[in-house]
């Protein structure tokens, strides 16, 4: 006892994992993961004259994802899913990860927390087990395990979420959002050309009932247009964001 | 396509070279669960900055400072903390089991110490002994200068050796049966 009564020693000495005993890559487990990451979309590799593409992915989205959750605070009805929250089990205590609604199934949008691999998965050592759709408190879907024989909804206390509800209205807001982000990254739209084509959009995708909001100023220093939707007043805000940078 | 393929060997390189030392770090400070999931997402900023990953010896500091702000999240940081001194608690009245195990009672004693410092400071101790990175390599962790750390070490290890004593004193541990 008395060699390990320097503070130091006894830190070095209560290492958890000693060195030398360290885990290796070529595991099962690391291998899966390996794949599972290269597979994933190398978003902030970009050449340094599309220095604004990165820009707008990061504003568009934190945009969409701020507002849209305000908006679910007071819009309770599931109608535009944007975020869709997956939980590790069958509660509403367990893991939570929230994930980008890339389609209008909600379940679709978990499923690759399960794979192998995935986050709910590392190991790769379970099925994807049966999953159900709940609208949580806030308004927003929650997708959980559903062990067989039970109602993971009911047992939460929770209503269902029907694949059905709004969606044709779901899958249009989806597709607008994305023709708006190739648009909007692929060069520096000013105020007017936006408005325009946000205009042209929203009729093409039969959005009645929504509209563009341009209150905020563009300047000389923040001349291009990036988006952000407000599911709750139907409302897509023009956000002005600077000119990419000169490679 | 061929820069694509270039792309996943160079990351292959990084994981590879690095993965045990990461997964390492995470379950040092985490459970199993948990450091999986800080790896992951470790690995997974790797890859979509891959053009950021310092090349040679300064990968693994770089992905420890990411690995760090993966760690750091408030939620996980309280969630440890609270079972740290949880475990202080129970020590109290298990005297019987600690004569059994000198060593796992002394780490739960530092990891009772530990958890009584700041963040920074445990991390700071972590990397520096259970990592054994150089001031030069925790700098790139932590984003600051190599004098920084210097200076922030010297005052953690005396705040460390504080609250060891402390913690020693509370439970009876090495430093009170080797002055007893």
């Amino acid at each position: 006892v008395s060699e390990r009564k320097d503070p130091v020693d006894r830190l070095r000495a209560a290492n958890p994992v000693p060195k030398g005993s360290e885990p290796t890559a070529d595991s099962p487990v690391a291998q899966a993961l390996f794949h599972r990451i290269v597979s994933e979309p190398a978003v902030a590799e970009r050449a340094p004259k599309r220095r604004f593409l990165f820009r707008a992915w990061i504003l568009v989205p934190i945009a969409v994802v701020g507002l849209a959750a305000a908006g679910y605070g007071i819009y309770r009805a599931v109608r535009q899913p944007l975020v869709v929250a997956c939980y590790q089990g069958p509660s509403l205590s367990t893991t939570r990860e929230g994930v980008a609604a890339s389609t209008t199934d909600a379940l679709a949008n978990c499923m690759g927390l399960w794979r192998p691999g995935g986050r709910f998965n590392a190991r790769g050592t379970q099925p994807v087990p049966d999953l159900t759709a709940c609208v949580l408190d806030d308004g927003t879907v929650g997708v959980f395990p559903q062990p067989a024989g039970t109602d993971t909804c009911s047992l939460l206390g929770l209503a269902p979420a029907r694949p059905g509800a709004g969606g044709s209205d779901q899958q249009a807001v989806v597709d607008l959002q994305n023709a708006v982000a190739d648009r909007f990254i692929a060069s520096c739209v000013d105020r007017p050309e936006a408005i325009a084509f946000l205009r042209s959009q929203l009729q093409h995708f039969h959005l009645e009932g929504w509209r563009v909001d341009a209150s905020v100023p563009f300047t000389s220093g923040r001349p291009c247009a990036s988006a952000a939707y407000d599911l709750a007043a139907r409302t897509i805000d023009l956000v002005p964001i600077p000119r990419p940078s000169s490679p | 396509m061929e820069e694509a393929q270039d792309r996943v060997a160079v990351f292959r390189q990084v994981y590879e070279a690095n993965y045990g030392r990461i997964l390492a770090y995470a379950l040092r400070r985490y459970d199993e669960q948990e450091a999986d999931d800080v790896v992951a997402d470790t690995f997974l900023v790797a890859w979509r900055r891959l053009a950021d990953v310092p090349t040679g010896d300064l990968a693994l500091p770089w992905l420890y400072g990411v690995a760090r702000k993966v760690l750091s999240q408030a939620r996980r940081s309280r969630l440890r903390r609270g079972r740290l001194l949880a475990k202080v608690a129970a020590l109290r009245g298990r005297d019987d089991e600690l004569a059994e195990s000198t060593v796992q009672e002394d780490r739960d004693l530092v990891a009772s110490a530990l958890a009584r410092l700041s963040d920074d400071d445990c991390e700071l101790l972590r990397l520096e002994s259970w990592e054994d990175l150089t001031h030069a390599q925790i700098a790139v962790a932590f984003g600051c200068s190599a004098n920084a750390v210097t200076v922030r070490l010297h005052r953690a290890h005396k705040r460390f050796a504080r609250a060891l004593a402390s913690v020693d004193r509370e439970v009876g541990g090495p430093e009170q049966k080797a002055s007893a």
